[in-house]
């Protein structure tokens, strides 16, 4: 086994390395080390007296003392980490508290780091510190205006198109992150990063878990915000300085979402460049997500993690780099955000319809799931009842694509025998045509504006389809077939409704099957897409939730190309256009005559026969009735 | 291609036809062969610049020129340029467009091959059909969709007719009517040439009409799914022609006393992959992309099920259609897994040119026995053929875009690959004849049915004169897969080739051997004949005739103590009656010895033995001692050295042997209490009694006793 390197040596192969890659550019600055307001990490002795500066309550800023326990080597690929102590008694009674992320360590008058680690269920306020070189590198890194934030893909959803797409066609893996406890996110014991809390006002307990499920950050709620957040032209200037309360504004309006933290460092000609948090908060990489000055309301002590409850205050700039050691931000751009109309229809008649008007942060992961948090919200403050209900969800998505701008309806109907599950709906079509427009192989489309309705009713529209039965003994080509189909209400009675197809006339000596099944089941035959305005054409055609699809396949093919759909082609025609040679174009699918009878309720089940077609008859079939 | 047994080749020959009804098998010393001496046996490998002729000869044919076809997957149809008569437009497919090419002689070596320009793209997938105006614009129709363009020469877009179909197959002018064949309805329509005044001149009762075709003042179509010809005229409206066996009639062509028809049958395709593929529609409608993993979305599984046969009529010398109906349709070429896309007719006489969706060939027909592979094109399908101003042929290809000028000019020398061998085995490769002229030959070797970088370089093999062939003897290392490459020079023409090999010998495989005791039943009174079987499984593994040595010994002895019953004659049958009569009691083993020599030689005979499970032989007769009679009662004792008791009987007065029991109620070992009650109605008086006990082997004792009622 060869023998470690020496450590002077590994930093200079580190320091050589910088220029020349990207994890290089994330390693030791050496203009960082060379300044005189900064300490080094390598200058950094055990028993080395400091303090830290935070807001403990309101927006002024206070310290507190610290004192080197010892420095971790590589903590993290390239980062070393300094462990703390502190003897304050406000950290004594709290421990490290989230939201103090960020907060700058001094020793020596010389900046450090950021406070950006801790224990949890830790009995001593013990944490841990970035090194501020680690930050620079994150400082030095651009501001990226054309890419969309996109999350780190957790748990078992496929990245991209295929996520959402599975999902929409009821495949075996989820399209949205794995729903995570805030208990689970971290797993491993020992020294971690604190995480942002993320500070809601304005929303139910479960949006609050289905934030905190999706964006894997720790909800805090308490913090107020909405509507209270206002823009900086608004407001006061602002000069920032390190130790100061700020917030990654998620949402805002009738509702706020805002992760909270502290600022370690504020650079730049006009003080417009600031890093903090010391670690990441979504792990986003380039991001461009609006920041606010936040005001601390109290330090609420836990056991497990205590936690700043803050409230967000005045949009001042935007989040450029989420990245491992630090967040980046900047006061002099600024982020969008896309406003979201959230409107229930309560099935209580008395109840009158409720809106909410909320502004969203733009991301590729973000946007649906911030959106489809407000859905959830709605159904969770308006339909808590334990009953039959059936909720209708329309989405009108206004997007602008390279074509021109367009508005994307949606609409989506679904029966809950107990109650709203408003998870699942917020899991629903809107979210992942959300989804889909802004993570395409085609094109991001650039969305508007959401507005998104619900309306329920007390009901039990559903039909479920118990057995199809074939009335006639025999099939022959051309016939028109007696399909006897056994439908039971919801809680009620069982009928026997029948239901005309025709045989097609050139299926004699052949296979059929048929299919009958619930419109939301069956997907209209659409082409490949070339462009997004192809997809989203293909996103909208959708058959009515109260339908009956019927379905005959047969045993030839046609063709989905990606410039049209060429369902019925002679054998020849089919292999010449359908490759064996390569890997493009043309996709073969089973030729299909479907018939979409519409159904006063939704229908439940799917049933498949298989028939072998005999020819068709010398005398016409006697007619069915 | 026929694989057959060793003989000299100068033998050989004369009985070719003989022998090629023979099954393959392995011949002396394990020698085989491969043999190509007719056309579908040339027809199987590739050909360049080399012409395959019916009667099974490859000679030195005519070099096409290739012009390149960029920005599409596929040339799906074409027809020539009326204003220049080198020049074609090509209808593209993967994106609807057309393209113009030139083509006249063949590019030299090295240099850039002429490129088809882009004259027009279209909306659609496929450019199905095209044909001229006598103004010299270009009609195109595409799919999906029934709309017509027309396109000027330099290259814009008009809607000439839209249609109420799904697709269109054919535009053909014909009395100054455009006849366009369509699907799914199975029409077709009649435009004047201004694309105005559509009229259904046929609504036929099947799906599609893929080919349309002027015979005199009438139009013949071919048809799918149900391959018709009908007839269509101003005194027939849709007379059946003919009705072909098959899915499609795809292409029809009227030559020298006749009409021809290109028609395809394909297998059904079943149901199994329905759900499969309207998974895969319903997500390549979302993502663009096929899904991952290991679905099979072609459901074809690579190649299509097909075959293709090019059928004649005579009409005579009024072309009369009437009798395309009555005369018997002959076939001219059938050809499996694989399916006709085109037909032109000849120059002269009754000669059609196929192109066919297998290796990019075309093949030229002249009659039922005079077939010739004229171009063995790169890509993987030819899919159109149209004559040029110029009067020669340009061949469209697919799957790799592109089209060729055919017999553009004569080749100097010609190149032709055989298809890759398959020796079954690793093999060793050795003499090869060839018959012909102005030939040369090198080979390769390889263990895979797809040539790669595993196989070895070409290695050139030296042909020398013997008798009225060529022979050679190949140094190829030892692989299962092989392949020649003959190169004709100029005046070269090949005939016959015939490769000798011989796999490597694989050991014949015992898989188990049974000794069977003599049989006997229950009943028998008799002792069985004194034989036990031996049987045994074995296989060779590689088809090899095998015969086998039986040998036996007492159990526990040495090697040197095995004796041979079969003796110097090899049995053949898997099965051996040993006689046991002069054979001691005793523990026996059996070997049975496999071998492959009457296929290897003995030389190279490969061999496996088994030894069986230890068995008995045993001769001697069980006793009956301790015999008691009381009144009807009799016991008594069986008992037997060699094995265990079968049964004990016994007969009184002479009459039947019926079944004593044992005292324990099982007969298991070889001493064994009997009882038995002589069964009433019984006479009052003496009565002799025959007590007869069998052992498994089959042996018999007996003993008498009195009884008294």
């Amino acid at each position: 086994m060869p023998s470690p390197e020496p450590r002077n040596v590994r930093r200079f192969a580190r320091r050589g390395a910088a220029g020349f890659a990207l994890l290089g550019a994330l390693a030791l600055r050496p203009a960082a080390a060379a300044r005189p307001d900064i300490m080094p990490v390598e200058d950094v002795r055990p028993g080395m007296k400091g303090h830290a500066v935070t807001v403990f309550s309101g927006t002024g800023t206070d310290r507190f003392e610290i004192e080197v326990i010892d420095v971790i080597r590589d903590y993290l690929p390239r980062q070393d980490a300094i462990l703390f102590r502190s003897s304050d008694p406000r950290m004594v009674h709290s421990g490290i508290v989230g939201g103090m992320s960020g907060s700058p360590i001094f020793i020596d008058g010389k900046l450090v780091g950021a406070l950006a680690y801790g224990y949890r269920f830790n009995k001593d306020p013990i944490g841990g510190i970035t090194p501020i070189s680690n930050m620079f590198a994150v400082g030095d890194l651009p501001f990226r205006p054309d890419v969309l934030p996109h999350n780190k893909v957790r748990g078992i959803a496929r990245a991209g198109a295929a996520g959402w797409a599975d999902a929409m066609l009821g495949l075996d893996t989820t399209p949205l992150p794995q729903r995570r406890r805030p208990d689970d996110l971290t797993p491993q014991g020992g020294l971690a990063p604190i995480g942002a809390p993320m500070s809601v006002s304005g929303l139910g307990a479960e949006a609050t878990r289905f934030l905190a499920d999706t964006l894997g950050l720790v909800p805090a709620r308490g913090g107020s915000g909405g509507t209270a957040v206002g823009d900086a032209k608004s407001a006061p200037a602002k000069t920032w300085q390190g130790g100061d309360s700020v917030s990654v504004v998620l949402i805002r309006g009738d509702n706020a979402v805002a992760p909270n933290g502290t600022v370690t460092w504020v650079g730049g000609k006009q003080g417009e460049k600031l890093l903090a948090f010391g670690h990441e908060m979504l792990g986003a990489g380039p991001s461009n997500l609006p920041i606010a000055d936040a005001r601390v309301h109290v330090i609420i002590p836990s056991v497990e993690r205590s936690v700043k409850l803050s409230s967000a205050l005045h949009v001042r700039g935007s989040m450029i780099q989420d990245r491992q050691a630090a967040i980046s931000l900047r006061t002099d751009v600024s982020a969008p955000m896309i406003p979201v109309t959230t409107e229930l229809r309560a099935p209580e008649p008395d109840m009158p319809p409720r809106v909410y008007h909320s502004e969203v942060a733009l991301g590729v992961d973000l946007t649906p799931a911030l959106a489809a948090s407000l859905l959830v919200d709605a159904l969770g403050e308006g339909a808590a009842d334990g009953t039959e209900v059936v909720a209708e969800i329309v989405h009108q998505i206004d997007v602008t694509t390279s074509k021109g701008p367009r508005t994307v309806t949606v609409k989506h109907e679904e029966f809950f025998p107990a109650g709203v599950d408003a998870r699942a709906l917020g899991r629903g079509r809107g979210a992942l045509i959300m989804a889909a427009l802004l993570n395409n192989d085609f094109e991001v489309a650039k969305l508007r504006g959401v507005r998104q309705t619900a309306t329920l009713r007390y009901d039990s529209p559903v039909e479920i389809l118990e057995s199809v039965r074939l009335a006639d003994a025999d099939v022959h080509a051309g016939d028109l077939v007696t399909l006897e189909l056994r439908l039971r209400d919801y809680r009620g009675a069982v009928r026997t409704e029948t239901l005309a197809l025709r045989v097609p006339d050139d299926a004699a000596e052949q296979d059929i099957q048929i299919e009958v099944t619930g419109g939301d089941n069956a997907r209209p035959p659409r082409p490949m897409p070339d462009s997004l305005d192809d997809l989203i054409d293909t996103l909208q055609d959708t058959y009515p939730a109260r339908s009956l699809v019927a379905t005959i396949y047969r045993e030839a093919e046609g063709l989905s190309t990606r410039h049209g759909l060429l369902p019925e082609l002679p054998a020849s025609v089919l292999e010449s256009l359908a490759h064996t040679g390569s890997t493009t174009s043309a996709v073969r699918f089973k030729q299909m005559a479907r018939r979409v009878i519409p159904r006063p309720a939704l229908i439940e089940g799917e049933h498949t026969l298989k028939l072998s077609v005999k020819p068709k008859r010398k005398f016409a079939a006697p007619d069915p009735d | 291609m026929t694989v057959r047994s060793r003989m000299s080749f100068r033998t050989y020959v004369p009985l070719a036809a003989l022998l090629a009804l023979a099954p393959a098998s392995a011949g002396a010393g394990g020698t085989r062969s491969f043999h190509l001496g007719d056309f579908d046996d040339f027809d199987a490998g590739e050909a360049e610049g080399a012409a395959i002729e019916g009667s099974g000869k490859v000679t030195v044919g005519l070099l096409p020129a290739r012009g390149e076809v960029k920005g599409a997957a596929s040339v799906f149809s074409c027809v020539a340029d009326p204003k220049d008569k080198g020049a074609a437009y090509l209808g593209t497919a993967d994106r609807s467009g057309v393209q113009r090419i030139k083509l006249t002689t063949p590019s030299k070596a090295g240099a850039a091959e002429p490129a088809a320009s882009k004259l027009a793209e279209l909306p659609g997938a496929v450019v199905s059909a095209m044909t001229t105006l006598p103004g010299g614009d270009l009609l195109a129709a595409t799919l999906p969709g029934g709309t017509i363009h027309r396109i000027d020469a330099k290259g814009k877009v008009s809607e000439f007719a839209k249609l109420q179909v799904e697709q269109i197959w054919a535009l053909v002018p014909h009395e100054g009517r455009l006849y366009v064949g369509t699907g799914p309805k199975g029409e077709l329509f009649s435009l004047d040439l201004n694309g105005k005044d559509p009229k259904v001149v046929l609504d036929s009762d099947e799906k599609d009409i893929l080919a349309v075709l002027p015979v005199g003042k009438d139009v013949v179509v071919g048809t799918s799914p149900g391959a018709k010809v009908l007839q269509v005229g101003p005194a027939s409206d849709g007379v059946l022609v003919h009705d072909f066996a098959g899915d499609e009639v795809r292409a029809l062509a009227l030559v020298d006393g006749g009409l021809v028809a290109a028609v395809n049958d394909f297998t059904d395709r079943g149901l199994s992959s329905v759900q499969a593929l309207t998974k895969n529609l319903n997500r390549t409608s979302l993502v663009g992309q096929p899904a991952e993993g290991s679905l099979d979305a072609t459901s074809g599984g690579g190649g299509a099920q097909s075959s293709a046969d090019l059928f004649f009529v005579a009409l005579g010398a009024k072309r009369d259609l009437a009798r395309a109906s009555e005369a018997t349709w002959e076939s001219w070429l059938h050809k499996d897994k694989q399916y006709f896309t085109g037909l032109l007719a000849g120059a002269k006489g009754s000669e059609v040119l196929v192109s066919a969706s297998q290796q990019g060939k075309v093949y030229r027909v002249r009659g039922r026995r005079d077939v010739a592979t004229v171009a063995d094109l790169d890509e993987r399908q030819a899919t159109a053929l149209c004559r040029l101003g110029d009067g020669a042929v340009l061949a469209a290809t697919g799957d790799g875009a592109g089209a060729y000028r055919l017999a553009a000019a004569p080749a100097q020398k010609a190149r032709y690959r055989t298809k890759v061998l398959d020796a079954k085995q690793p093999s060793t490769f050795g003499a090869v004849y060839l018959r012909g002229k102005g030939v040369t030959l090198r080979a390769r070797s390889g263990p895979s049915e797809e040539p790669d970088k595993r196989w070895s370089e070409w290695k050139p093999v030296t042909l020398k004169k013997e008798g009225d062939a060529l022979a050679g003897a190949l140094a190829l290392p030892t692989r299962r897969f092989v392949e020649l490459e003959v190169t004709l020079a100029d005046g070269g023409e090949l005939r016959d080739v015939q490769l000798f090999y011989a796999p490597e010998n694989l050991a014949p495989l015992v898989a188990g051997v049974d000794v069977a005791r003599p049989e006997f039943e229950l009943g028998d009174d008799d002792e069985p004949e004194g034989k036990l079987t031996i049987k045994w499984k074995a296989e060779a593994r590689d088809d090899d005739d095998l015969v086998y040595e039986v040998r036996v010994r007492p159990e526990g002895t040495g090697d040197k103590e095995w004796i041979s019953l079969s003796g110097a004659e090899p049995v053949t049958k898997k099965e051996y009656k040993w006689d046991l009569d002069s054979v001691p009691d005793g523990v026996y083993e059996a070997q049975i010895i496999a071998s492959d020599e009457p296929s290897n030689g003995i030389a190279r005979a490969a061999r496996d033995e088994v030894v069986s499970a230890p068995f008995v032989v045993d001769h001697r007769r069980p006793a009956i001692d301790g015999v008691k009679v009381s009144g009807l009662s009799i016991t008594g004792t069986a008992s037997d050295e060699g094995g265990q008791i079968h049964d004990v009987a016994f007969s009184v007065d002479g009459g039947p042997f019926r079944a004593a029991s044992p005292s324990d109620g099982l007969f298991d070992t070889g001493r064994e209490g009997f009882q038995l009650t002589l069964p009433e109605p019984l006479a009052p008086g003496r009565h002799r009694v025959v007590l007869r006990a069998r052992d498994a082997f089959g042996n018999i004792g007996s003993h008498a006793v009195i009884a008294d009622k």
